[in-house]
């Protein structure tokens, strides 16, 4: 336990290393924020009736931008990926260590110091903007709790899913497609491009019959008050059980895979 | 100590990768020390060292120094034991000066140095050393060839050398193991395979050309 911690720490570490490219993620947040809100005020002028209020929207679309670093499914961590394509991955073997969980503190301590550079300026900026355009306090205490916790175990929860994805790694030499497709669709399916309220009746189906917009759509909705909080509740019982299975799923994957390696690279 | 060498692609870096753990063989059994590696392999990574030249196992950004602390909680070494090892590494090494200074700074000769500190610092019984002088100038080389030596001397440590360098067979051991094809072509003395490839009328014939007749007799080429 004490190697993952200090595996963490010296991650955060180096993380934290990396202040220009926060400043441009900052301003990408930014700039995505204000285009999202521009193109969805056009929606709403039009008065075509859907599933969420302007302000709500406004402060989900914010909530997003701000925990972007966080909630977003892109994985593709340098370095464990570098390590699977070039062979570099022996040296993570020949440790004492479980190559799952070494990973999943890599990824977590990727998001977390990631979000703990970016979140803050976002945050602020979004709160100052006029009121029509600025991100609004939860609806209760209660509720904002619940963002918190749904929040947290939406961050275990998309790591889970995304070792998934890192055990199917191991059976290609490049996965830099399959990567792209993944983020592509789960960022979708967790409401992270649109809102999933906004979405088709059969899409929404899907979308809440699948795991990915726990991380999300959930912790957002129910900050703005477009979930209840009893709802929200049931929503924790039920990340945790996907964290359970996605976990479970991961780790089998991962133990196969590692009995096909091909190390390459000589 | 023994070395195991042979034309490029005949398998020893894969047959060091299946005794380190890493992989499975297809076919055949490997054990050591009573483990099967591939098995059980985060019991038997406590014990052994791997250096892998063409590698880093020190992180980019921050100094070996933070790499050393970080596999002394990776092998939960014991703070006494760990300092000590620490020091007579950084000392028999000479790397004092530099296990401060952030690894990307350093040289590929400086790194090297501090890579096999980082494989030995929790003391492991075996030693993989998978092309540890590979790209490094004279000086470099026989500091890491001579504190191998004596490591293997003082503390017993078993060492398994994967080269192409014969001068570093030369000055390390008198064993070598030919793989070819992934074929066991020789196991014995070094001094055996000079007496008998040396050419009669240069009795003095360097080590590589020795080496390169023993591949085009054994058809390995």
């Amino acid at each position: 336990m004490k190697a993952y911690l200090s595996f963490l720490k010296l991650r955060l570490n180096v993380g934290l290393q990396y202040r220009f490219a926060a400043i441009a993620g900052i301003l990408t947040q930014f700039f995505f924020g204000v285009m999202y809100l521009f193109i969805y005020e056009a929606y709403y002028r039009a008065n075509i009736s859907i599933g969420m209020e302007w302000q709500a929207l406004v402060s989900y679309l914010w909530l997003n931008q701000i925990f972007f670093y966080l909630t977003y499914f892109n994985l593709i961590d340098g370095d464990i990926y570098d390590s699977i394509v070039t062979g570099q991955v022996s040296y993570e073997l020949v440790r004492p260590l479980s190559v799952y969980w070494l990973w999943y503190v890599k990824l977590l301590a990727k998001k977390i110091a990631g979000a703990a550079l970016r979140f803050l300026p976002v945050l602020v900026v979004a709160m100052l903007l006029p009121s029509k355009y600025a991100l609004q306090a939860p609806v209760s205490v209660a509720a904002f709790l619940l963002f918190l916790v749904t929040l947290f175990l939406g961050v275990i929860l998309s790591i889970c899913i995304g070792m998934i994805i890192y055990g199917f790694m191991f059976y290609t030499t490049s996965s830099r497609g399959l990567f792209s497709i993944y983020t592509a669709i789960a960022d979708f399916l967790a409401g992270g491009t649109i809102p999933i309220v906004f979405m088709p009746p059969l899409l929404q189906k899907i979308c809440y019959a699948l795991p990915f917009r726990l991380t999300i759509d959930l912790p957002f909705r129910l900050y703005v008050g477009n979930i209840s909080v009893e709802e929200g509740v049931v929503s924790v019982v039920k990340q945790v059980v996907w964290i359970a299975i996605t976990m479970v799923l991961g780790l089998v994957l991962m133990k196969h895979s590692q009995k096909k390696l091909v190390v390459q690279g000589g | 100590m023994s070395a195991t060498y042979g034309p490029n692609g005949a398998g020893k870096s894969t047959t060091t990768k299946i005794m380190c753990g890493i992989l499975n063989p297809t076919s055949g059994e490997c054990i050591i020390n009573g483990k099967v590696p591939y098995k059980q392999r985060k019991d038997y990574v406590k014990d052994i060292g791997v250096v892998f030249g063409q590698r880093s196992q020190l992180w980019w950004d921050v100094p070996p120094d933070d790499s050393f602390y970080l596999l002394r909680d990776i092998y939960k070494i014991p703070k006494s034991n760990f300092e000590e090892t620490r020091e007579m590494l950084i000392e028999k090494l000479n790397i004092g000066e530099i296990v401060n200074v952030p690894t990307r700074q350093l040289s590929l000769g400086q790194r090297m140095r501090c890579e096999i500190a980082a494989s030995l610092i929790h003391m492991p019984k075996i030693l993989f050393l998978d092309e540890p002088t590979i790209g490094l100038d004279a000086v470099s080389k026989i500091t890491v060839r001579k504190f191998i030596k004596e490591l293997n001397e003082q503390y017993g440590t078993t060492v398994l050398l994967t080269t192409h360098d014969m001068q570093d067979i030369e000055a390390l051991t008198n064993r070598i193991i030919l793989i070819g094809k992934g074929k066991l072509l020789y196991d014995g003395a070094l001094t055996d395979v000079r007496k008998k490839y040396s050419s009669k009328s240069n009795e003095t014939s360097s080590i590589d050309e020795v080496i390169a007749k023993m591949y085009t007799d054994m058809k390995i080429e």
